[in-house]
């Protein structure tokens, strides 16, 4: 009897600490399945992230911009700047690549008339992207004093996770 | 007796399968707690690397604006190394050696084309930033410059009107103190870790540090700049022993290089930032050069010959930033005043501007 | 007959309380769980910056452009509809037309005179069309010009609750001519 009591305590001890140890599995289980997409969303957010700041950076880039002298005119883009961009970061992608990160930089005309867009800058591409439109004026030195039309800006971050 | 002897191993044997499956679970949950702690630091690392890779982004775009960042109690480690820069002269992609790391995660941000301005340590819990424009004679980028608060910046009054004009400029939120040279000795650490001294056409040699500056803190961590500005000249020092000792110079073009070599710990990383800005700068003078070439195939005649790029400076400002060199910084000073007075000369005759 | 209460009796209380203990504890963890999903912000950082800034950029790239109607911007146009409408400046209407199919729209009539207010409307609104072409995901939209709560050009696409708005005054000799530019969220 003493023996069978014995055994009946050991397995009800064992018992315990099986239950114990399932209880602790599915917990971790629980809890890493939550980390896991937490991760997600945390590298969702700094992509988002780096989109914005990359869009930032090409509305005030110096080789699109447009200044007069000293002065910047913000949210504009000097027409033969562009084209000049467009030819130089083809010699460049490499350089580009680490100012932009993957990127593909058009532009299009929306007044007075609506063109295609033309592409400034293409980066390494994927198949996931983040879009960012930016309406800007469109300025043509020629002739004097020049002329502001409508542009808007199309900048494709490229992600790759 | 039996069944004391019984009784007795019963008993023993208890305890040691309590102790061995409770040692089991204690160590169990320490490994966990000591994984779930590195893990957490590294998170902490990766979102303050991504926090202030936004900041520095968003703070290089503005113009002359000084911000206070708080930060998480961790220490910034600053690299750029010059020796292993490039520049157009030999690659298409040039760039440098250049990270911040957080603490000691090895969590990093690489900046090969980031021109930032910084001690080589900011610990603290505040991270001060200003940016100045450098316009050489267009607007090529911000220099951005970074300090904390365990940083002292003392610029050396010896009766120079530059010193003070240089001491006025910076942002008062940064750890400035402006000494007469005859007050050099009474300075306190005052609790800081980097001691910055700034010199105006001053003799260094007879430059005694005081005692208790050189108690408080790492010699490699108090450094000089002794600036020349009628050879246009930026000498650097550091802390050797007992007396600063010279460690190079380097010519300059405008102001805000002066404050990169303020903010700098010595001359390597500065050239290494100054060699970034210098690649900045020819890609953007390509840029203004081929725009005044359409200029002039679309120019009226009395504009055009304010667009060829030999007669403008242009040309010259293409070829002289191909590499940061003494000699390319002397060329470059003449070619940008020719730049600006055939900006002017465009703008009096009514013609597109050059820039 | 025994004076002992049954022991079972209080073991089974406490094993109940002890299930009713763990119970509540999970019900709080629910609790916390439902909070903080409910928490959650409909709009990240992303969103939050591209919805702010495109109806004010949209809004700001028309003031400044040049027109036809004799090399006059945007403003020097709404301005002058807003002071002496239908407007004292007479602008020959531009050479495309925003409805190919609208009767009005001939080629005889892509040389007519208009005066600025109808100008500046068929420009704005050619603008906008085009903006939204080029997004490609054509958006629903409100322009309005009011003067001293008198509108003077209205042109809208589509309906909309949540709008995401960008103003920006003129100022005539009749007071300020508010633009106002409503995208939808």
């Amino acid at each position: 009897m003493k023996n069978k009591k014995a055994q009946m305590k050991m397995g009800e001890t064992i018992a315990v600490l099986v239950v114990f140890f399932m209880l602790l599995f599915f917990g971790l289980m629980f809890y890493s399945k939550i980390q896991s997409n937490q991760i997600k969303e945390t590298v969702q957010e700094i992509e988002e992230k780096a989109s914005i700041d990359v869009a930032q950076k090409i509305q005030f880039l110096p080789e699109l911009k447009c200044t007069s002298a000293d002065v910047t005119r913000s949210l504009c883009i000097d027409f033969l700047k562009a084209k000049s961009f467009a030819n130089i970061s083809k010699d460049n992608t490499a350089y580009y690549q680490s100012v932009f990160g993957s990127t593909k930089i058009e532009y299009a005309e929306v007044y007075p008339l609506l063109t295609n867009y033309t592409l400034l800058y293409e980066g390494p591409s994927s198949n996931n992207y983040l879009t960012t439109f930016i309406p800007v004026s469109l300025f043509n030195p020629i002739p004097y004093p020049g002329r502001y039309k409508i542009g808007l800006l199309k900048i494709k971050y490229y992600t790759f996770t | 007796m039996e069944k004391r002897k019984r009784g007795a191993i019963d008993v023993s044997f208890n305890w040691i399968f309590v102790l061995i499956a409770g040692a089991a679970i204690l160590i169990f949950f320490i490994v966990l707690i000591s994984n779930q702690k590195d893990s957490a630091e590294s998170n902490m690392a990766i979102t303050i690397r991504t926090e202030l890779s936004s900041v520095f982004s968003g703070a290089s775009l503005s113009q002359d604006r000084n911000l206070e960042i708080d930060l998480p109690k961790s220490t910034l480690h600053f690299t750029c190394d010059f020796a292993t820069c490039t520049d157009f002269s030999t690659s298409n992609n040039p760039n440098c050696y250049s990270q911040y790391e957080i603490g000691e995660t090895g969590i990093n941000e690489q900046t090969p084309t980031e021109i930032l301005f910084a001690p080589f340590d900011i610990s603290g819990q505040k991270l001060f930033t200003w940016t100045l424009p450098w316009n050489v004679p267009f607007f090529v980028t911000n220099f951005l410059y970074i300090s904390g608060t365990t940083t002292k910046f003392i610029f050396v009054d010896n009766g120079q009107s530059e010193i003070l004009s240089l001491y006025n400029k910076f942002p008062e939120r940064l750890n400035k103190e402006l000494v007469p040279i005859n007050l050099i000795s009474e300075l306190q650490p005052e609790g800081n870790k980097n001691f910055k001294f700034i010199f105006v056409n001053n003799e260094i040699s007879e430059i005694d540090i005081p005692e208790q500056i050189i108690s408080s803190t790492e010699s490699y961590n108090i450094n000089a700049i002794n600036i020349k500005p009628s050879l246009k000249q930026i000498d650097f020092y550091y802390f050797d022993e007992e007396k600063l000792d010279f460690s190079g110079s380097i010519s300059y073009l405008s102001e805000p290089e002066i404050y990169g070599a303020i903010f700098s710990n010595n001359l390597d990383f500065y050239n290494c930032n100054m060699q970034k800005a210098y690649n900045r700068y020819h890609l953007i003078a390509r840029v203004i050069a081929e725009r005044s070439t359409y200029l002039y195939n679309n120019a009226d005649i009395e504009c055009k010959s304010i667009y060829s790029e030999n007669i403008n400076g242009l040309a010259a400002i293409k070829s002289a930033t191909l590499s940061f060199t003494n000699q390319n910084i002397n060329l470059l000073g003449s070619s940008i005043s020719t730049l600006g007075y055939a900006n002017q000369a465009a703008q009096e005759k009514s013609c597109p501007l050059i820039y | 007959m025994s004076n002992k209460k049954p022991n079972h009796h209080k073991k089974a209380q406490t094993e109940i309380l002890g299930l009713a203990i763990i119970v509540v504890f999970i019900a709080i963890g629910m609790l916390f769980v439902i909070k903080f999903s409910l928490n959650k912000s409909d709009e990240g950082p992303r969103e939050q910056f591209i919805n702010s800034e495109l109806a004010s950029n949209i809004l700001n790239s028309m003031i400044d452009t040049h027109t036809s109607c004799r090399n006059l911007d945007f403003s020097a146009l709404l301005k002058d509809c807003a002071e002496n409408n239908p407007g004292k400046i007479r602008c020959t209407k531009s050479s495309y037309c925003v409805n190919p199919n609208d009767s009005s729209c001939s080629i005889n009539n892509q040389n007519q005179q208009v005066y600025s207010c109808e100008f500046i409307t068929d420009e704005i609104n050619q603008t906008l069309i085009n903006f939204m072409s080029l997004m490609g995901n054509n958006r629903n939209y409100l322009f309005t010009a009011t003067l001293a709560e008198e509108e003077i050009i209205s042109l809208a696409n589509g309906e909309c609750t949540v709008w995401e708005s960008a103003y920006q005054p003129l100022p005539t000799y009749k007071g300020a001519l508010n633009l106002r530019f409503q995208m939808c969220k």
